[in-house]
């Protein structure tokens, strides 16, 4: 119900110090002390769960290293004759796996994931990125991915001037995900796809999406007439569109509270007030 | 009378009918019908994709149907975000509106509709947390753990109001809400311009006549004497229907500004009566778009409502603390301060519901949407000619040369008409 969209928006309020060049802390002051201190119950489970994923792969990570850490390396040894100091080394390791492993060489490092690979008895529930990936989001592109799970492809458009064939660029990617989004800062979009793309969670494409409903309000909009009379008589505008890469995709589920899909919310809302 | 002279006098009374047709059935085309109307053709859609831009643009085509939707109907979406930026973003930003719809006056009425129901929130809750506690309290207690939240209620409704007053900005998209709803009743495009223009388009319907007729004259010359070949009468009707939807579209819209023939004053139709059509215009938004209870309603389920509802349940959970009041402590001990938690965040976030769901009651819409209609009304009276024109026409414009065609082919059919006939 409702209360899980909390979760979601306040994250949102926890990563606005970290995000450098996004919302500035200022502006988000008036509404921010109420805001966390109310929502510190849903920060505080997040950053437990959070921990916990961590958790998990460490201690059986270090449970298994214990017993198995001898044979594994072996083999390890024997697949890549190298790598010789990697038994003494993963051995060393049992007892601090993550902490041990920053200082590490590259090489030893490598060697270590491939024994992990190698191991019959690894589990991995989520990507380990994705906690870098939490850190380098900020809370208006937790919103954009939130759209482009919940509700698909977008639409996006360039603007082109010129005759089809020698035709030249006037603007590229406009789109309505900032404002679809509710985004606080609409006018940052475009960092914030680029961002998005960076840790590869959407991908442009080159292709348009079915309906063609999006683009002819897209198309009205004052950033596209702008660009469309910039282009001159022959500007055109080019239909593209917006989407989650398979990475995204599982990074939302991984990651974003699934609850915060707040449509089937609403639908339990209103099914509930239809019923009182 | 030869059939030389009846073919001859019958071709104006055919060119005025075919002025008549096409304005008649251009005019329908442009409000008719409200869905989209046809038929599936298999292997359309694929097809579409590698069309040129104008054809996919015919509605229904890109969807892989071959039929009709009136142009403005299936515009609604783009009409309403054009709307918005040329004409109600220029009348006034969210809290603009916000203000005009009368914060206290929203206090008061979400007050009065929501005290019985946050009542049962209160009893719902407290039977599913923690019903042993709640049966076995006295009925004395009970009521008076009623009593303070009751009591409690207008301070948080009106730190709600207020807070939701202060982020407006935030919480709300005037643009996407339009489009939403507009796009979920299109025909409240049509209703625009059928109530705004109901003279104009009969005006244009019956031009299309007497333009047709006048047009026939020579035409008949010509077929008769100029050049007798058959197929001059054809032609001639596509050149009469085009010119007549032509002109029917610039006489609406042009010219944009006020401008002197002679002793009379040429401006376009719709653009004249500026006036009249700005009081219809702000009627239609302040009765069926921008109302409080599509403003409630975008709150609570549009792309921000999350944002709506973090700010609703954060203002209510102090307000419980302070409904148990100095007991609190003792109640936290005695429930748990889990279930106590738990309490103090559902009755929260299921008030959110019913503080808002007051805001749809059509007779307080009613009410309130006066000041809104004033607003509009009168800014869009001070609005430019040109934006004024630019707001209503946007809409068809790039659907103005399927009027032209519809008209030339109109045209053509009835030259044909003439000619099986007369000969």
């Amino acid at each position: 119900m409702s209360d899980e969209t909390t979760p979601q928006p306040s994250r949102s309020a926890e990563s606005v110090p970290g995000t450098g060049p996004g919302p500035g802390p200022d502006s988000a002051t008036p509404r921010a002390d109420p805001g966390l201190r109310g929502a510190a119950p849903s920060l505080a489970r997040m950053a437990a769960e959070a921990w916990w994923n961590t958790a998990a792969w460490a201690i059986g990570e270090a449970a298994r290293a214990s017993d198995r850490a001898l044979r594994a390396a072996r083999a390890l040894a024997d697949a890549a004759p190298v790598e010789r100091p990697s038994p003494r080394n993963s051995r060393g390791e049992s007892g601090g796996p993550t902490a041990g492993g920053r200082h590490e060489s590259l090489r030893e490092r490598g060697a270590e994931l491939l024994r992990k690979s190698a191991d019959v008895h690894f589990d991995q529930d989520s990507h380990p990125a994705y906690e870098h990936i939490l850190e380098d989001l900020a809370p208006d592109e937790a919103r954009i991915i939130r759209l482009l799970a919940t509700k698909g492809p977008q639409a996006a458009v360039d603007v082109r001037a010129g005759m089809p064939l020698a035709s030249q660029l006037v603007a590229l990617g406009l789109t309505m995900i900032g404002a679809e989004a509710g985004c606080r800062y609409p006018d940052r979009i475009q960092r914030y796809l680029n961002n998005l793309n960076r840790l590869g969670l959407v991908w442009f494409s080159r292709e348009k999406i079915e309906d063609p409903m999006p683009y002819q309000v897209l198309e009205a909009q004052p950033e596209v007439k702008e660009a469309m009379s910039q282009a001159g008589r022959l500007g055109r505008t080019v239909r593209r569109s917006i989407h989650l890469t398979p990475f995204g995709e599982d990074f939302c589920s991984a990651a974003l509270p699934a609850d915060t899909m707040e449509f089937e919310a609403v639908v339990d809302v209103r099914q509930e007030v239809d019923r009182d | 009378m030869d059939s030389e002279t009846i073919s001859l006098v019958t071709i104006p009374i055919f060119t005025g009918a075919i002025g008549y047709l096409t304005n008649w059935s251009g005019v329908w085309m442009l409000f008719y019908p409200v869905h989209f109307a046809g038929f599936r053709l298999p292997g359309l859609a694929p097809l579409a994709h590698v069309l040129p831009r104008r054809i996919q643009q015919i509605p229904g085509v890109m969807q892989g149907g071959l039929g009709w939707q009136g142009i403005i109907p299936s515009r609604a979406a783009k009409m309403g975000s054009i709307a918005v930026d040329k004409g109600i973003a220029k009348v006034g930003s969210p809290s603009d509106f916000y203000q005009q719809l009368e914060p206290e006056a929203i206090a008061e009425h979400i007050l009065t509709t929501a005290r019985q129901d946050i009542r049962d929130v209160v009893e719902r809750i407290m039977e599913r947390e923690n019903p042993r506690m709640w049966n076995d309290m006295p009925p004395r207690v009970r009521e008076a753990v009623h009593a303070r939240v009751q009591e409690q209620l207008p301070d948080i409704v009106r730190e709600v109001t207020d807070e939701i007053g202060e982020n407006i900005d935030q919480l709300l998209d005037v643009k996407l809400m339009v489009i939403r709803r507009i796009e979920e009743h299109p025909e409240l495009a049509n209703r625009i311009f059928l109530e705004v223009g109901k003279r104009e388009l009969r005006f244009i319907i019956n031009f299309g006549f007497f333009f047709g007729f006048a047009c026939g004259i020579p035409t008949a010359y010509i077929t008769e004497v100029l050049l007798t070949q058959w197929w001059v009468l054809p032609i001639a009707g596509v050149i009469i229907g085009y010119v007549t939807n032509y002109l029917a579209i610039k006489m609406i819209f042009e010219p944009v500004e006020p401008r002197k023939v002679g002793p009379f004053k040429a401006h376009g139709l719709f653009l004249r009566r500026q006036p009249e059509v700005a009081g219809i215009y702000g009627e239609i938004i302040a009765d069926d778009i921008v109302t409080i209870g599509n403003i409630g309603d975008d709150l609570l389920y549009g792309p921000r409502s999350d944002r709506t509802r973090q700010m609703i349940e954060t203002a209510m959970r102090p307000a419980i603390d302070r409904a148990v009041g100095p007991a609190r402590t003792a109640v936290r001990v005695a429930v748990g301060t889990r279930t106590y938690d738990t309490i103090r965040q559902s009755v929260a976030t299921e008030a959110v519901e019913y503080t808002m769901t007051p805001l749809t009651d059509e007779e307080f819409n009613r009410r309130q949407s006066a000041a809104v209609k004033k607003l509009i009304t009168a800014r869009m009276r001070e609005m430019g000619s040109a934006d004024f024109s630019e707001m209503l026409r946007t809409a068809m414009r790039e659907d103005e040369w399927l009027l032209y065609l519809h008209g030339a082919v109109l045209g053509f059919g009835a030259g044909l008409v003439h000619l099986l006939i007369f000969g």
